[in-house]
């Protein structure tokens, strides 16, 4: 049991801040999240110094470390952070299950911020728990033909690749085992329909997909088959874990705007910070970043661990995410609120802040699921009496 | 549960209304959005049809309402969801200040002009230094002879763009004590010297002109004062319940707009192999919200009546004004994370919703403010 950081996640960490610090900037930021724009040229940057997907390098994972670098670059700018964050998005799948080709075709372009990636998981009013995908690939020699429609896809016209849920089925209709397979943008038949007009992450597309007939070679199935639903639940709990640092960095931005400014503004004479009421407010929203950032640490500690081996505890990524959200919520709320009229106001940012964490903890996966994963856990099967 | 009582021509201007708002306000809304303010051509055609200022007698051009005529306004202006045609600050928070405290040339220049929507108004309180703390406001008027000069600068004030004339409250700056040292004047804005700002990029309310504005040795007649001098503090304070009791009125309406929204897309929006609204959680929490908005309902109702029949109801309508704009913002929090997904689209109206009612426990007092007006006179 140790609370302290390594040498090495603190100098990730001082990277990682130094980077946001030097780079982001606030009129930009302002102008992608008002024109829906993705900040390429930071992500290029920031890919170049080796920091996106920086958890994907070496031997196993370091989520850890990707928990550090989020917690920084979101609370210096919450939009280009998270946007940059969610470039390599699924590229954790190919990671830990792709073949050398892939690793070598794919995931190489992705770390080197060459093209995005994403994942494709959900289906138009499907379960929460993608038990019932229907996107189907028909097996055909080398070939896989795929039909199916996903929605809410994060990075949406921008990724060039996807990483599709769905059945394998041989050419009889047998099979339907769940499986994951890679996408190229550029495959005939893969229609991208936008989502524009976000209320937060507006630096992050989003889109619905249809595959029609799309035909992929075989070797672009990541994993054995049968493994889709397993990858997908592991990838979900590493997005639940980077998410939970996104968010969390929110918090810290926006705490540290609203302390800075409460301290400098003056109302009746004293201070804003010097009032008590805004005193404990501050207590009561460290207290919660405090709670929510050793959950996140934990479970991310917890996946870098136990993961590979199939022995992670999945109900930690979704307590974390849960709980950061609640919090991000909680302080970029109190801190527009700190902030008065000024809060209301683009140009002072905590709106922004906000808006982007309103969106995380309400975008899948989310709330009543979260909630479904801890307690299907903790409950268990019910016996019949 | 209802209180308050509409009469068939209350109910008749509503029909009006809601027709008017589906023909002239509801088609635009997206593109007032984008272009920050609304055309004042609007504006006419609501003072046109009668929907300005409704309360104010026949002599002003006005229909001889009541405040429940400004109740139906708000709840329409509501349904629409969006806050450009701002009319309840200019109807129910500005004109009020020219009815109680305007000379009669003053009245009768101004407000037939303010029933028919050639001039819109726009209060100019608040100041960069001075938000909460509006003793520690800095703009200054200076009286010469027969003029007024006018120094300072005003920030968020909504209407601020389209305004045609503003109620400033500006400080003598030889009057020491600051409570008997402000005075409000009426500016119209084509005065000299008197610049607005462009529209403030906000959170919400995106149609609404809010904006800065500037006096530069901005000279207007001394007869432009309302009320006595040094008198400013007073009729501020004293309008403010109605003030607040606007807020208190809107909250309430977004709130159960909210709810009949979320209810309704929860009926159709499948999640595997159940509908949405199946969820007990849900269900749940759409009761707890719809219990919460009910009894915000039934105490705005009161407030209303009782505003109605002149008492002083201060301290539950800052009450009010503090619960509401409250509940309200916890209503669209927890309405998106019912919606899920398709709440972080614009499309969704509750992201709108959320964004635009997030300032109601900003303005019109903060409900920090509203919490030491309630300790102040309940706990001393």
């Amino acid at each position: 049991m140790d609370f302290d950081l390594k040498g090495s996640q603190k100098e990730i960490q001082k990277a990682a801040r130094e980077f946001a610090k030097g780079e982001f900037d606030k009129d930009l930021a302002a102008n992608l999240d008002k024109e829906e724009n993705f900040p390429e040229a930071l992500w290029k940057k920031a890919a170049r110094l080796g920091l996106v997907g920086l958890h994907l390098d070496g031997a196993g994972l370091s989520l850890v470390d990707q928990v550090l670098v989020a917690e920084q670059f979101c609370a210096v700018d919450s939009s280009l952070g998270s946007s940059i964050l969610s470039a390599c998005r699924g590229a954790e799948c190919l990671y830990l299950s792709g073949d050398a080709s892939l690793k070598e075709t794919f995931l190489e372009r992705v770390l080197e911020g060459q093209i995005l990636s994403t994942c494709a998981f959900a289906e138009p009013g499907g379960d929460p728990d993608l038990s019932d995908i229907t996107t189907t690939a028909i097996q055909r020699d080398k070939m896989l033909t795929l039909n199916g429609k996903k929605e809410y896809v994060v990075n949406g016209v921008l990724a060039g690749c996807f990483i599709v849920l769905c059945r394998v089925l041989s050419e009889d209709g047998s099979g339907a085992e769940p499986c994951l397979v890679l996408v190229e943008k550029k495959t005939k038949g893969v229609l991208i329909k936008p989502k524009t007009e976000k209320l937060g992450c507006r630096m992050i597309p989003v889109a619905d997909m249809e595959f029609c007939d799309v035909a992929v070679p075989l070797s672009n199935m990541v994993g054995k088959p049968g493994t889709g639903l397993v990858q997908a639940k592991n990838f979900l709990s590493i997005e639940q874990v980077s998410k939970a640092a996104m968010v969390l960095g929110m918090a810290l931005g926006a705490l540290q705007r609203s302390l800075a400014h409460t301290r400098l503004r003056k109302q009746f004479n004293q201070a804003i910070a010097a009032f008590e009421v805004t005193r404990h407010k501050f207590a009561d929203m460290a207290m919660r970043i405090r709670m929510a950032r050793l959950l996140t640490l934990e479970a991310a500690f917890d996946i870098d661990r136990n993961m590979i081996r199939g022995k992670h505890d999945e109900t930690l990524a979704a307590m974390a995410l849960f709980q950061a959200a609640k919090t991000a919520v909680h302080v970029t709320d109190e801190s527009v609120q700190l902030l008065g009229g000024y809060g209301y106001m683009a140009e002072y940012e905590v709106e922004r802040f906000y808006r982007d964490a309103k969106s995380i903890e309400i975008t899948q996966p989310a709330g009543l699921h979260l909630k479904e994963i801890v307690a299907k856990k903790l409950i268990g099967k019910i016996r019949a009496a | 549960m209802e209180i308050l009582k509409f009469s068939k021509s209350h109910l008749d201007f509503q029909e009006r209304l809601k027709t008017f708002m589906d023909r002239e306000v509801v088609p635009n809304i997206e593109t007032w959005e984008k272009e920050k303010k609304v055309p004042k051509s609007v504006w006419k055609k609501m003072g046109e049809n009668k929907f300005l200022c409704p309360s104010l007698p026949a002599e002003y051009g006005g229909i001889g309402g009541d405040f429940l005529h400004s109740v139906i306004v708000i709840k329409e202006l509501a349904r629409t969801n969006h806050n450009g045609l701002a009319a309840f600050i200019h109807s129910d928070i500005v004109v009020p200040y020219i009815e109680s405290y305007g000379s009669v040339d003053l009245k009768q220049k101004y407000l037939p002009l303010c029933v028919s929507g050639d001039m819109i108004t726009a209060v100019a309180m608040t100041e960069p230094d001075a938000g909460s703390d509006l003793a520690a406001m800095t703009t200054t008027a200076v009286e010469k002879g027969d003029h007024v000069v006018i120094n300072g600068a005003k920030t968020f004030i909504s209407n601020g763009v389209n305004c045609d004339l503003a109620v400033l409250a500006a400080k003598d700056p030889k009057e020491k004590n600051p409570h008997k040292a402000v005075s409000l004047y009426l500016v119209e804005s084509k005065t000299p010297r008197f610049k607005k700002g462009e529209p403030l990029e906000k959170m919400g309310w995106k149609s609404q002109d809010t904006a800065e504005l500037f006096f530069n040795d901005c000279m207007i007649p001394k007869q432009n004062r309302l009320g006595k001098k040094g008198a400013g503090f007073k009729m501020l304070m004293a309008k403010l319940q109605q003030e607040r009791l606007v807020c208190v009125v809107s909250a309430v309406f977004f709130c159960e707009n909210m709810l009949e929204w979320t209810i309704g897309y929860l009926k159709e929006k499948k999640r595997g192999k159940k509908l949405a609204i199946h969820s007990q959680a849900a269900r749940f929490a759409l009761v707890e919200m719809a219990t919460q908005a009910k009894m915000a309902r039934v105490f705005m109702e009161k407030l209303v009546s009782e505003h109605m029949k002149k008492k002083d109801v201060i301290i539950e309508t800052s009450m009010g004004k503090y619960y509401t704009t409250d509940l309200v913002k916890r209503t669209s929090l927890r309405c998106l994370e019912l919606i899920g997904d398709y709440g972080s689209l614009e499309e969704c109206p509750i992201a709108r919703t959320f964004r635009d009612t997030r300032v109601m426990s900003i303005f019109a007092g903060t409900n920090e403010i509203m919490k030491e007006i309630i300790a102040r006179f309940t706990l001393s």
